[in-house]
């Protein structure tokens, strides 16, 4: 028993010998490569993640053991040629450049299916389709006086201005409001325009409208969905405010050339400065002060506030900023954006080109942690960029060009990928929902309410813990 | 012999001076472990990272190790079972007069066989020694049980288990060593003890240790030190030398197996060096396992195991709880140290010391059952085992005496000296570091991390080989799961199998319960000994 204990001892002093310093090579990324001259080299790794997972991955033409999600590691740097493989999905073949001590992450590929999946949701003609940011409605218009409006996630229509009193001539506009369930429709009623308010299952009431609005020429209407008693309509700079309880309308404020509403606060920029107060007009506050150094004396700045301290500002001329520094992101062109709060990043896009704005933490020269915008192009070549969705996690975006659209997989390392996905009917719009996945739109020849799934329904975690797979043997792919 | 004195030193000297640094050396080791770790996760989480996974790697194979070891004396305990340890006194009996031994040794069966295997080996490792034979008819076991607060729900099983067992009674003399300042109703107790089972026994004795004598501290090992001179006078005046006695020194609670004496005897009969030796069971804590809290469960089987685990490397085996040792020893070397709380260990040192390193521990697979500590409600309870576990942990107060002795000693090798002292240190810095760092500081470096680390092969290496290695370790949670299952009482009781499987999965609670219960007590008692905050003896609370 002694000399048992003893080779034991020795046996397991030995394995932590031999192995402390190959766990310690293996997790700062060194390995051994033969061939190559100094024989220790660090290496890489690839982490691949797939929706759906399971695909078979290929490097250089030989197969790794396990599917994904994977990590590819021991990797010496270099450009590995990476095949995905799943039944009854495209091949996605990249050439992937691996570095010393770092991990190439391509944690969110989007494995198309051979057979996509449509969907006919309503089989009834629409020329525009609106949807409410933040909810699961998307409103239905036939460009008449026919609104309806449809829950995507209980899949059930309901109808809008229907009320036997109503007797529209017609709906010129219909305006939402993010997150709100809430519609306002303008239009020309017995003669005269009106604007109506309607709750998406709930009552309607019309708007009183102040007597300088009879034309309701109106710049904007807005409202906040947590506090939906009062609207907030701007034009020529003047701001009034609607109390829809008490049916009066009253002057708020002047000299605004931006308004936003959001989280019971009022966003709007007057003068050079942006500032906000709460929907009742107390508590002001000055959030930037020099903004016309960047945004210049236009008027009708489209403001969007992404959280308490940060918003986008959009001129007419298409000036893109926001009020963190450096604060311009385009100085011209620039047609429309979309925030990612998860990945704090915007995505904008002008006629031609998609572009992207990340906030990255570095370290100032005193090394202090400061955020820097990183600015890229994901796509030049674009004819009439309408409208653009970050999709899949920030990893792809659906854009709409004149009235095709496409899918785009950006490329940090190559020329992106585009794949065309379909026409829709011309003068609508396109809605991608990043939560169920699919992408709405109206057929191009009928009208009707159709979707595609883009994102499986059930996603990959994207965590660093998947398998680490080694070279077992190699297949003809 | 070694004329060291195995005390913490009282007066101011050089000497007290650097057994000072040594009482701060263990707790500032392991805080300066543990504050090392944080403040490197804040500063430099990578390097943090890399020794907190190598340190996982050590910790696995460490784990590994144990965990075969733990296998290996369970199969051993499990062997021996059955064995007629009655039967090879008997043997032994026949061969210490010098006749030939009629019976075979060999009984069917492969554990059977197995085991008296072991017995031929160990017989004829006896009869290669120089030591003399002994009759069983000439020994006596003198049972010392140190009491205080105990009821007699606590004490009669103890005591019956003495008279019931195996080996014959009459050849057992029990004391009952009650302090003075005790309860008179303990007091009581003892005597209606005594009454119901004086004529079972060789003799029955109360003694009663007197409050306040000086040099001594509140401690059991003072209590049992005066009721064993008082013993002794007994002995002597029926003309049993020392060398005939086996003293056990048993907790209030111990209640033994049926052949805990004739195994003791066996083991007495063919070491070695009998009178140089102790003799260490396999503690249980079996009397209310079933009746107590899940952690205390837990941490009492964890007890056990540790002590299985150590049983198979004997070369380094001390002794723990409830023990017994030659009495000649015991007189030798002056009895339990009397100031001290952790006596069950120290006198083990002590006897070292004593005797220059020619003293050990044997193992015994059989096994003696106690109480789990169980206060009543279930807060009560845990506050009782934390102080129970850092009562435990105060065996660290043995550390600076026994390092003195070591550097001081002349004749203990130096190899010997680096693997007591090595693994007396190592032992309780483990104890009071290992679950904080496996549990809560090994997370800390990938909260410090910065985003830059996201990019880097580190970050998806380092969670990997963690779990892998965690991953790893469940073999050894098995393993000690299906063994807890095996070693527990089959106790008749309702929902027999939906307990068991309910106390398969409370050992999931490990990095918990490792933490409140062990390695926090550990740390308080280490911090005390670091500050000079000596602690006196506590009772636990065990109620039935």
């Amino acid at each position: 028993m002694k000399i048992f204990r003893r080779v034991v001892f020795l046996l397991f002093s030995a394995v932590f010998v031999v192995g402390t310093p190959k766990i310690i090579f293996y997790v700062l990324g060194y390995s051994f490569q033969p061939g190559v001259e100094r024989g220790i080299v660090q290496s890489g790794l690839i982490f691949l993640s797939t929706a759906p997972p399971g695909a078979e991955i290929y490097v250089n033409g030989r197969r790794y053991g396990e599917p994904t999600p994977a990590i590819v590691s021991d990797l010496a740097p270099g450009d590995y040629s990476v095949r995905l493989l799943l039944k009854d999905h495209y091949p996605w073949a990249r050439s992937i450049p691996v570095h010393a001590g770092k991990a190439t992450v391509l944690g969110n590929i989007l494995l198309r299916p051979k057979k996509a999946k449509w969907k006919n949701h309503i089989a009834q003609s629409y020329e525009r389709l609106i949807p409410i940011s933040g909810t699961h409605d998307l409103i239905l218009w036939d460009g008449r006086n026919k609104v309806e409006v449809y829950d995507w996630a209980l899949k059930k229509k309901n109808a809008l201005f229907q009320s036997p009193e109503i007797h529209w001539r017609s709906i010129q506009r219909l305006i939402v409001s993010p997150e709100s369930s809430a519609v306002i429709a303008i239009g020309q009623h017995d003669e005269k325009i009106r604007a109506r308010w309607s709750k998406i299952a709930g009552s309607e009431s019309w708007i009183p409208l102040p007597p300088e609005w009879r034309h309701f020429k109106v710049d904007d209407v807005m409202w906040d969905n947590r506090d939906e008693r009062y609207l907030f309509g701007i034009r020529d700079g003047e701001v009034k405010r609607i109390d829809l309880y008490q049916k009066t309308a009253q002057h708020f404020l002047s000299d605004v050339r931006g308004l936003a509403v959001d989280n019971r606060n009022i966003f709007y920029l007057t003068g050079s400065d942006f500032l906000s107060m709460d929907v009742t007009g107390k508590s002001p506050r000055a959030i930037w002060n020099d903004a016309d150094n960047f945004l210049g004396k236009e008027d009708n700045v489209r403001i969007t506030p992404v959280s308490p301290e940060r918003a986008f500002f959009l001129t007419p001329e298409g000036k893109f900023a926001t009020n963190d520094p450096p604060r311009l992101i385009s100085e011209k062109g620039i047609r429309g954006s979309a925030y990612d709060k998860k990945n704090q990043a915007v995505l904008y896009w002008d006629e031609k080109s998609l572009m992207a704005a990340e906030w990255v933490s570095v370290k100032s020269p005193k090394g202090e942690p400061i955020f820097e915008i990183k600015k890229r192009t994901l796509f030049s070549g674009a004819r009439d960029i309408q409208t653009a969705f970050w999709a899949h996690d920030g990893a792809y975006v659906v854009y709409q060009d004149q009235n095709k659209v496409f899918l785009l997989e950006p490329q940090s390392f190559g020329a992106p990928f585009v794949y065309e996905l379909f026409e829709v009917r011309r003068g609508s719009t396109v809605f991608f929902s990043e939560e169920s996945g699919l992408v709405f739109y109206l057929d191009k020849n009928d009208g009707y309410l159709m979707s595609l799934e883009l994102i499986p329904k059930w996603k990959v975690m994207e965590v660093p813990f998947a398998m680490i797979h080694e070279k077992v043997k190699e297949l003809e792919t | 012999m070694s004329r060291f004195q195995f005390s913490r030193i009282k007066h101011d000297c050089a000497e007290r001076r650097f057994e000072r640094k040594l009482e701060i050396l263990p707790g500032l080791t392991s805080w300066s472990i543990l504050v090392g770790l944080i403040v490197l996760s804040v500063l430099q989480p990578v390097w943090a990272a890399v020794i907190i996974i190598v340190f996982e790697f050590y910790w696995l194979l460490r784990l590994l190790y144990l965990t075969l070891f733990l296998a290996i004396s369970y199969m051993r305990l499990a062997l021996e079972e059955k064995t007629d340890w009655m039967e090879r006194i008997k043997s032994l009996d026949i061969l210490a007069s010098d006749e030939p031994l009629g019976v075979s040794l060999e009984r069917p069966g492969l554990k059977n066989q197995i085991s008296d295997l072991i017995f031929r080996r160990e017989l004829k490792r006896f009869r290669q020694s120089a030591e003399p034979s002994l009759k069983s008819s000439e020994l006596y076991h003198l049972v010392i049980v140190p009491i205080f607060s105990e009821s007699g729900e606590v004490l009669e099983p103890g005591i019956k288990s003495f008279a019931e067992g195996s080996f014959p009674a009459r050849q057992i003399f029990v004391v009952f060593a009650v302090e003075e300042r005790a309860d008179p109703s303990v007091h009581a107790v003892a005597r209606a003890l005594l009454e119901k089972y004086r004529e079972k026994f060789f003799d029955f004795r109360i003694v009663k240790h007197p409050d306040g004598i000086e040099g001594e501290a509140r401690v059991k090992g003072a209590n049992a030190s005066f009721a064993a001179k008082a013993a002794r006078e007994v002995l002597m005046n029926q003309n049993i030398r020392d060398e005939q006695v086996i003293v056990s020194c048993f907790d209030a609670d111990t209640v033994v197996s049926r052949d805990y004496f004739a195994c003791l005897t066996y083991s007495f009969m063919i070491s070695p060096h009998r009178q140089r030796a102790s003799f260490q069971p396999i503690p249980v804590y079996h009397n209310n396992i079933w009746d107590v809290p899940w952690f205390a469960r837990i941490l009492e089987m964890g007890a056990s195991f540790f002590q299985l685990t150590e049983a198979s490397h004997p070369d380094r085996l001390v002794t723990f709880s409830s023990h017994s040792m030659s009495f000649k020893a015991l007189v030798e070397i002056g009895y339990w140290p009397v100031d001290m709380v952790s006596d069950d260990s120290a006198i083990f040192w002590k006897a070292l010391f004593h005797y220059d390193g020619d003293y050990r521990t044997v193992p015994m697979y059989i096994t003696l059952s106690m109480d789990a500590v169980n206060a009543g409600g279930w807060w009560e309870t845990c506050v009782s085992v934390y102080k129970q576990k850092r009562r435990w942990a105060w065996g660290v107060e043995n550390f600076p005496i026994v390092m003195r002795g070591l550097l001081q000693s002349k004749k203990i090798s130096l190899f010997e000296k680096l693997r007591y002292g090595g693994k007396l240190f190592e032992g309780h810095i483990a104890w009071a570091t290992w679950p904080l760092i496996l549990t809560v500081i090994g997370w800390l470096p990938s909260l410090f991390m910065g985003g830059e680390f996201s990019g880097s092969v580190f970050y998806y290496t380092a969670p990997r080989t963690s779990g892998v290695i965690f991953n790893l370790a469940a073999v050894s949670l098995l393993t000690t799961i299906v063994l807890s299952l095996s070693l527990l009482p089959k106790k008749k009781m309702k929902h027999s199998f939906f307990r068991r499987a309910v106390h398969a999965l409370e050992w999931l609670t490990i990095p918990l319960v490792a933490i409140f219960f062990s390695a926090l007590p550990a740390l308080e008692a280490q911090t005390r000994l670091m500050f000079a905050k000596y602690m006196e003896f506590w009772v636990s609370d065990k109620r039935r």
